[in-house]
């Protein structure tokens, strides 16, 4: 990885593209774990990988670039949210405007536990549902990156995690009792 | 089982983790099919590299005071009058940022220590141009949403570009 990042500030820009392809989906894990919106999101987004363009020569350790894109994601993504204007109050749960929204076709052949799961994760706080959210990005990250990208001592990640999944599990139980149960 | 720092190796001896990495490996096929990254998103990421600039010194992001209200204050509101402050070892741009018409924005900016510079704001719809007085101070109006860097050659030869930032 920490040639990537040398060849890409050297001017390479297939290692460039080498490094939206490794890390593009942890990038899109944490703003959309904060909830921005599909502009907003995209534009943090942007505003990351623009930053990178500008330090690829100053990262001090180049090893650690994801840690590095989590961390830029998340600080721009809390900037934005602070402002206010660009998400739904927080109070208000559900699935929102301001929630990833899946596509019709992906709905209607989503299963409805795919769906209650769905509006769980919605649900939690926000520091779970980013934490879970960069967890399950494609490719899966180090645990370095994670902890160092999200500020967690990395021997916290696994018991966060375990906390985090049974409050999801938590949830969805309720949501079961609930639920008549019957077919869509 | 020891673990080195970047690689996880799972272990089956605790069923409560195996759990946890499966449910995990469930959260990444749904928001595979629920909310992957856009095409166009990853796009716009390889085309980030095109903004590359190799000669111009970089201005960090050193205050911003949405946050400064959020700490204080805690209150959540359109931001109006919203003010960066972008430094170098020698200059300083303070930009002061307002809402405008058609969902766009304004900036108000000024250079420290007073001096005139040739500014290009560069921007989601592309770059524009403004000139700062010899004062040190510039005007510009109708700016999309999304990143922003404003790029600024000194009347003293210097050359600066402030961190890319989310208006």
């Amino acid at each position: 990885m920490g040639e990537l990042v040398r060849a890409a500030g050297d001017g390479d820009a297939q290692a460039w593209n080498a490094l939206v392809e490794q890390f593009s989906g942890l990038v899109w894990a944490v703003v959309r774990g904060h909830r921005l919106r599909d502009a907003d999101a995209a534009d943090v987004v942007q505003t990351t990988w623009l930053r990178l363009v500008e330090h690829l020569d100053a990262i001090r350790d180049a090893d650690r670039v994801g840690a590095w894109l989590v961390t830029t994601a998340r600080r721009e993504s809390l900037r934005v949210l602070q402002r206010g204007s660009r998400q739904l109050p927080t109070e208000d749960v559900g699935l929102e405007v301001g929630d990833p929204v899946p596509g019709p076709e992906a709905l209607a052949v989503a299963a409805d536990s795919d769906r209650a799961l769905w509006r769980g994760l919605a649900q939690l706080p926000q520091r779970c549902r980013t934490l879970l959210r960069v967890l399950a990005a494609d490719p899966p990250p180090s645990y370095a990156a994670v902890s160092a990208g999200l500020g967690l001592p990395i021997g916290s990640i696994g018991p966060t995690r375990a906390r985090c999944l049974a409050q999801l599990r938590a949830m969805l139980a309720r949501s079961d009792l609930t639920n008549d149960g019957g077919p869509v | 089982m020891l673990c080195s720092a970047d690689e996880e190796v799972r272990t089956l001896s605790d069923p409560d983790e195996a759990r946890d990495d499966e449910f995990i490996d469930e959260l990444r096929g749904l928001t595979a099919r629920f909310d992957p990254t856009p095409a166009w998103v990853t796009q716009a990421a390889r085309e980030a590299y095109t903004w590359r600039t190799i000669d111009a010194e970089l201005a960090a992001l050193t205050y911003d005071s949405a946050l400064e209200d959020a700490a204080t204050s805690g209150v959540r509101g359109v931001a109006t009058g919203e003010v960066l402050s972008f430094e170098t070892a020698e200059v300083t741009v303070d930009v002061e940022v307002s809402p405008a018409p058609r969902n766009r924005r304004r900036l108000v900016a000024q250079l420290a220590p007073a001096q005139a510079a040739q500014v290009e704001v560069r921007h989601r719809e592309g770059t524009t141009s403004a000139t700062a007085d010899p004062l040190g101070r510039f005007v510009v109006d109708g700016l999309p949403t999304g990143p922003m860097s404003l790029r600024c050659r000194l009347v003293s030869g210097g050359e600066l570009a402030t961190e890319w930032t989310t208006l």
